[in-house]
């Protein structure tokens, strides 16, 4: 990268994890770093799910991949080389993993000396975890100073949360907590656990709660995350919750705070 | 116990790691600072751990954390200065505990964090006294300034709007000195306590030789009164208890010295997370919630003051389980283990874990008996011990 003229301070280094799979993680990562990016905040998302790598689909980016997060461990190539700029704002980068190798191809140490190559440039890293509590996990944790533990309500993965919780609190890591997939309906007919039950059994800060959302499907499948959409409700959440990292505050929005015309408009189908 | 299939799985339950049992420290943790500065407003992490009580802001509560008047059990603590410290709740900006009030001989003392930056103070004192406007208007206060003293300017801005907005004229400001407590004697019975700023003296030097009783023995830079009821007095302190002499292995019950029925109790606080797992041989106290896929095992008894929804396993060195009883504020265990006898938990979740009962959980003739916990049915050892 040429240098930066302000002298940028260091970047928030943020793990987005979960212990169970399927939970959202990785389109958690891609959206928010492209909310983050639509703020104006440099972003730098990596992939640290070597041998399943996502993260670029989700992105779109998947045929511009020329080195990755293994290829700049091992110097094959320059730091900058690695990078991919996102296709639909120049704030966003990915760095992907490699599809090639599987998760114990690098350490703990090797992360962290890729991860501060890009300290200086970037306001947000955002790095996805694989699913697990392994050596993949250890990695992605490793550069963390906070961590973003997302779950869905229900009872498994409410269980893997927890324990993931468990051991990233013994790194030293600030928890916080995103709920992904909540449909208030089904919470208010007492077939889904609530916010408030979730919170009571894991515990830590929440950063935000996700509605299950169709349009997340469609943008996954498309490589557009959601939050480029300006009618996805999920998208909404989660420029909400990019604007809660930076600083704001904003309040979180239960179906309780719809005003009249929203919940009407809803339920037309507007 | 119902007959119903407890539907959880297991989760990992690999527990190579060692469980890292810090105090959930909401007080000058790592949550506090950057949070605070930057005000998020996202919904408040549950505290694990007594966060109400003592340390609170409003006025009059600072003397009256001493129980007891006649000798019986005390704090012997120094009231109030704990619960200035500017330390925040995580996550919100709290200013509840950067004012607080005293009512003195004086008059009425304000104490004030002098840590905290000027517009916070403001907000504090205005949250803190707009409360109090009717019956604090037009009257005349002391400021004390906790920790640090701002610069004049600002003492001068905060006058002025205390005079502006509240009518309060202040009288007087100061740094908070570490008060001496001299004894009054009025007809030669020692009436209420004076606390004054006396920061040169030696402490010491105001003890009363002879004299009346001390209830409050010990060492201490502090002398107290003992006579009258110290929830009547306005301002005092009170000095530390001695160490009880004797034997650590008894406890002297109306009069009598008798073995404690635990005196090597364990004791935890925090929230015991899945996968985490906690052994020991003597008697285990969890001030917390012991999370679905932990195992909590004890030789002795197990009490959980909070959710138990793991597997927990009293009696564990002993085949019979040797009397011991599990114990919990809300028990929704995946399974209770006592000796060698094992019994399921019924599956249930609760919706609402604040409304649930004690429950208590033994053995009675070879299966786990769990009931309502009764504080007047008290558990007696006997033979089983």
């Amino acid at each position: 990268m040429a240098g930066q003229s302000n002298k940028r301070s260091e970047s928030q280094v943020i793990v987005v994890t979960s212990g169970k799979g399927g939970v959202g993680k990785t389109t958690t990562t891609a959206t928010l770093g492209a909310a983050l990016a639509l703020r104006g905040k440099r972003t730098l998302v990596i992939d640290a799910d070597i041998g399943l790598r996502n993260l670029d689909v989700i992105l779109g980016l998947e045929n511009r991949i020329v080195f990755n997060l293994v290829d700049v461990s091992k110097e094959v190539c320059k730091p900058s080389q690695a990078i991919i700029k996102s296709k639909k704002s120049a704030n966003l980068y990915l760095l992907p993993a490699s599809q090639t190798d599987d998760k114990d191809v690098v350490s703990e140490d090797d992360v962290r000396r890729v991860i501060d190559n890009y300290r200086q440039e970037f306001h947000f890293i955002l790095v996805d975890s694989p699913a697990g509590i392994e050596q993949g996990f250890r990695n992605a944790c490793a550069a963390a100073d906070k961590a973003i533990i997302v779950t869905t309500p229900e009872v498994s993965a409410i269980r893997d949360a927890d324990r993931v919780v468990g051991l990233v609190s013994a790194k030293g890591l600030d928890t916080l907590l995103i709920i992904n997939r909540i449909d208030h309906d089904l919470v208010k007919r007492g077939d889904m656990l609530s916010v408030k039950d979730v919170q009571d059994i894991l515990g830590i800060e929440l950063l935000g709660v996700v509605e299950r959302d169709d349009s997340i499907i469609v943008a996954a499948n498309c490589g557009e995350p959601v939050v480029y959409n300006p009618r996805s409700r999920a998208g909404q959440s989660f420029d909400d919750i990019a604007r809660r990292l930076c600083g704001e505050k904003i309040p979180l929005v239960t179906e309780n705070n719809l005003g009249f015309w929203s919940r009407l408009s809803k339920r037309l189908g507007v | 116990m119902s007959s119903t299939d407890s539907t959880d799985s297991y989760g990992s339950q690999g527990a190579e790691d060692q469980k890292n049992l810090r105090v959930d420290d909401h007080r000058a943790g790592h949550h506090g600072d950057s949070y605070l500065s930057k005000a998020r407003d996202v919904e408040q992490s549950r505290d694990v751990g007594a966060h109400s009580s003592l340390f609170g802001g409003s006025a009059g509560r600072a003397g009256t954390n001493i129980v007891g008047g006649r000798g019986g059990s005390t704090l012997g603590e120094a009231p109030v200065s704990a619960g200035l410290g500017g330390e925040a709740l995580g996550g919100i900006t709290d200013t509840s505990t950067i004012v607080t009030a005293r009512g003195t001989l004086e008059g009425l003392v304000l104490r004030v964090d002098g840590r905290v930056d000027r517009d916070l103070m403001k907000q504090a004192l205005r949250d803190f006294l707009t409360v109090r406007r009717r019956f604090l208007a037009g009257n005349e206060v002391v400021i004390e300034w906790v920790g640090d003293r701002p610069d004049a300017t600002v003492v001068e801005d905060i006058c002025s709007s205390l005079l502006r907005e509240f009518e309060i004229v202040v009288k007087a400001s100061r740094m908070r000195e570490a008060p001496v407590v001299v004894r009054e004697r009025v007809g030669g019975i020692a009436s209420s306590v004076s606390s004054r700023d006396v920061a040169a003296s030696n402490p010491l030097d105001n003890r009363e030789s002879g004299g009346g009783p001390n209830l409050f023995g010990g060492l201490g830079t502090f002398q107290s009164l003992g006579v009258g009821n110290p929830c009547d007095s306005k301002d005092q302190e009170f000095s530390f208890r001695e160490v009880p002499q004797g034997d650590p292995r008894t406890a002297t019950i109306g009069g009598e010295a008798l073995p404690w029925d635990d005196a090597d109790a364990r004791i935890v606080f925090g929230t015991i997370r899945s996968g985490q797992r906690i052994d020991t041989e003597h008697t285990l106290v969890v001030f917390g919630d012991v999370n679905s896929g932990a195992e909590i095992t004890a030789g002795g008894d197990i009490i959980v003051l909070g959710n138990l929804r793991g597997v927990a396993h009293a009696g564990a060195y002993e085949e019979s389980g040797g009397g011991r009883v599990i114990f919990a504020l809300s028990m929704q265990p995946t399974q209770l283990r006592i000796g060698l006898i094992i019994t399921r938990g019924s599956g249930e979740t609760r919706a609402d874990t604040a409304g649930a009962r004690a429950e208590i959980a033994r053995v009675e003739e070879g299966t786990i008996v769990v009931e309502y916990y009764n504080s007047r049915a008290p558990l007696r050892r006997g033979a089983a011990r």
